[in-house]
């Protein structure tokens, strides 16, 4: 059935049903999420002021990557509120994250059929689906992180240092969004060692994928904070960020990390 | 961890599809032990990399949301299963059985799309699924939007606060845990409660949920009589279809039986009265005014109360503390719109650092202690009957009554005394008025029965 019609066809099939699917469940579940109600607060809040010391001033224990908040605050400056920036952001993204479960399948198995299956698994997803109607970060850092793995797959395969270029800027976006995708920063490095232990590529050409990456990475960050302004929070976050988890690490075996924090 | 890794995981890539990834997952390592491609290693590195350190530190997660990246492996892992169960079933029926016959060769060429489909129509079941019962939050919301519009309110929530502040348009600030770092039952959580806040707002919401079965709270069991308040239900929600839960507001109303707001004309003072210089017509002067001064010296707070045009009250010892702005409250006599006569007690505090207590006098027997209140701004009065010891060095309360007021209204206010609760060596009773905020004072009395 793949071989008769084109690829294409199955796409915009898919992505038209991923969209309508979507709208159908935003209409069925239009409450917004606990953490929803602090993102639109923040993101008014953002859109009030002007800028984001707007929010620091209102909430100085304010500690998130602002990148999901700066585009609500955005699409708020064409008339709409924020909830529905918020819940329109996901949306988008959450339509064409089938095609990101596409071509990641496809880098790896380079198999049509399973592919166009992924991207058609991913639509009827509970979970995919519940993330893309809420006001949440999940949706955009699930899409962002979902093309750089895409991006480093295509990186690994074709060996060309405009993939992981690519992936270096994508990575950057998704660590804006959420602090988990920084594992990226462990994982890609990864891919040129195998590379270059299994003999597919000499050393040079494995450091300089890694080197590429990291280099991108960091102008990405650089430049996405220069155009949100928060240069001076987020680079003071991070280092809290770490120091949090670390605390956390240090206690490994009292009742409060049995039970977890916030429960 | 067993529940994160079997319960809260396959809840979140949704069972069918961590069944398939896991079968995927077993199948795909099988197949390809032996390839020497450069994708198998990276990507097993990889993946086990992305599992396993969120496995480690699931403690720390606060949501399963955080392994949903996951996602993308699980659901590619059960594509791959499925395309691939076709050629699997094939295999194992040879290997089980040499007999192969033309049903089970349809079977197996069917077996991919009908996987495919299951999982599809499974999931479109689970998403499409309607719950009637989905906007509880939103209409007890709506509920309690309406009753606490325009009212002097404290809200009591369980949990959601966020959720209720947004679609109640209430302030965050106003709504409060209702069990914030405590094991204590709900009924213990509500009685002491309303213990603490009853003289402070005028009306305490309280949003919680009770399982089907769990009793549930009522004025008997909160012991709230009349006198107390008033507690009702104003409205509750099924939380899901399985009617096991639901969502309920409670309003308490406090009353207040010793303070009402006074519009009428501010009666004269009774020439029975024994509290001393109770209207504050009579101001200190001479070496009391001087003793006094010096006193406010020594605190240092002589910028209020060294002004030329202070007064104090005769037969009122005023008690001036530091707030926490560094500056002392104020408390003084005042001309500027006095409640009754020439001069008012005027008391402006940010702390309730300040007291105004009557020296001493000798009742013979029961009375009644009232006087008036007006309000400049919102305000918390706390007025107390005490005696001191002997020695004069402590001071034992009797009763204390603890108001809350509504600027620009006046109040009066007015409690029983009962001699039998001094001791019988002191049979001297003094007044204490500790207030927050801006008020006026006048026409204080006690009256015998």
């Amino acid at each position: 059935m793949v071989k008769r019609l084109p690829v294409r066809f199955w796409l915009t099939g898919i992505l038209l049903f991923s969209f309508l699917l979507k709208l159908l469940y935003w209409q069925l579940d239009l409450t917004v999420s606990r953490d929803g109600c602090n993102y639109i607060l923040l993101a008014r809040i953002w859109y009030d002021s002007g800028n984001f010391r707007g929010i620091i001033d209102e909430s100085s224990s304010f500690f998130s990557p602002p990148l999901f908040i700066y585009l609500m605050k955005c699409l708020m400056n064409l008339g709409i509120s924020a909830e529905t920036a918020g819940v329109c952001i996901n949306l988008f993204l959450g339509t064409f994250t089938p095609l990101i479960a596409y071509g990641i399948a496809y880098e790896i198995t380079q198999s049509r059929k399973v592919s166009v299956c992924s991207a058609f698994l991913t639509v009827v997803n509970p979970s995919m689906n519940a993330l893309s109607v809420k006001v949440q970060r999940d949706m955009i850092y699930l899409f962002l992180a979902g093309v750089t793995i895409w991006l480093l797959l295509a990186g690994i395969r074709r060996m060309k240092w405009g993939y992981w270029l690519s992936a270096g800027l994508v990575c950057a976006s998704a660590v804006l969004t959420r602090f988990e995708a920084m594992e990226f920063l462990l994982i890609a490095p990864i891919a040129p060692l195998i590379l270059f232990i299994g003999k597919y590529c000499d050393w040079r050409k494995s450091i300089c994928f890694a080197g590429i990456f990291f280099l991108s990475f960091a102008g990405g960050i650089f430049a996405l904070s220069t155009l949100m302004h928060t240069n001076d929070y987020l680079f003071s976050n991070y280092e809290r960020f770490f120091q949090l988890k670390m605390s956390r690490l240090e206690k490994p075996f009292s009742p409060e990390s049995e039970m977890g924090p916030g429960r | 961890m067993i529940q994160y890794l079997f319960v809260r995981l396959p809840s979140l890539f949704f069972e069918p599809i961590s069944v398939g990834a896991l079968l995927g997952g077993i199948t795909a390592s099988w197949y390809y032990r032996k390839n020497k491609k450069r994708f198998y290693w990276i990507l097993i590195v990889c993946i086990c990399l992305m599992f396993f350190w969120r496995l480690s530190s699931y403690s720390l997660m606060l949501s399963t949301r955080y392994a949903s990246i996951l996602l993308y492996p699980a659901i590619i892992l059960t594509a791959w299963f499925c395309s691939r169960s076709e050629e699997i079933l094939r295999s194992g029926i040879q290997c089980v059985s040499r007999y192969h016959n033309q049903i089970m060769g349809k079977i197996c060429l069917v077996l991919p799309c009908f996987l495919i489909t299951g999982l599809a129509v499974a999931g479109l079941i689970k998403i499409l699924h309607y719950d009637p019962y989905g906007g509880h939050t939103v209409n007890l919301c709506s509920t309690l939007a309406r009753e606490t519009a325009g009212k002097d309110f404290m809200l009591y929530a369980q949990s959601e606060q966020q959720r209720i502040s947004y679609y109640s348009g209430i302030d965050y600030q106003k709504i409060m845990f209702l069990n914030y770092k405590t094991n204590l039952p709900l009924q213990e959580q509500l009685k002491s409660i309303i213990t603490l806040s009853k003289n402070h707002f005028d009306n305490i919401y309280f949003v919680f949920s009770l399982k089907k079965g769990d009793p549930e709270p009522d004025a008997q069991t909160l012991e709230i009589g009349s006198e107390l308040g008033t507690w009702e239900c104003i409205h509750r929600e099924i939380t899901s279809r399985k009617k096991k839960k639901e969502l309920i507001l409670y309003r308490f109303i406090p009353a207040h039986p010793n303070i009402e707001i006074w519009e009428k004309d501010i009666p004269e003072i009774s020439p029975d009265n024994h509290c001393l210089n109770g209207d504050f017509e009579n101001c200190l002067a001479g070496k009391d005014l001087e003793e006094r001064l010096n006193y406010y010296r020594q605190l240092g707070a002589a910028d209020f109360y060294l002004a030329p045009e202070r007064r104090f009250p005769l037969n009122w010892w005023l008690v001036v503390e530091k707030e926490r702005d560094g500056l002392f409250s104020k408390i003084s006599l005042t001309e500027e719109h006095p409640i009754a006569g020439k001069y008012s007690l005027e008391m402006n505090s940010n702390n309730g650092a300040n007291w105004g207590t009557n020296c001493a006098l000798v009742p013979k027997q029961d009375g009644v202690f009232s006087g008036f209140i007006r309000a400049e701004s919102d305000a918390s009065v706390l007025i107390r009957s005490c005696y001191w010891d002997l020695d004069k060095s402590t001071i034992g309360y009797i009763t204390d009554y603890a108001f809350r007021l509504h600027p620009g209204k006046t109040y009066r206010f007015s409690f029983p005394v009962h001699m039998a609760d001094v001791p019988e060596e002191d049979r001297s009773i003094n007044f204490v008025v500790q207030g927050i905020g801006h008020i006026l004072l006048d026409n204080f009395e006690l009256i015998q029965r």
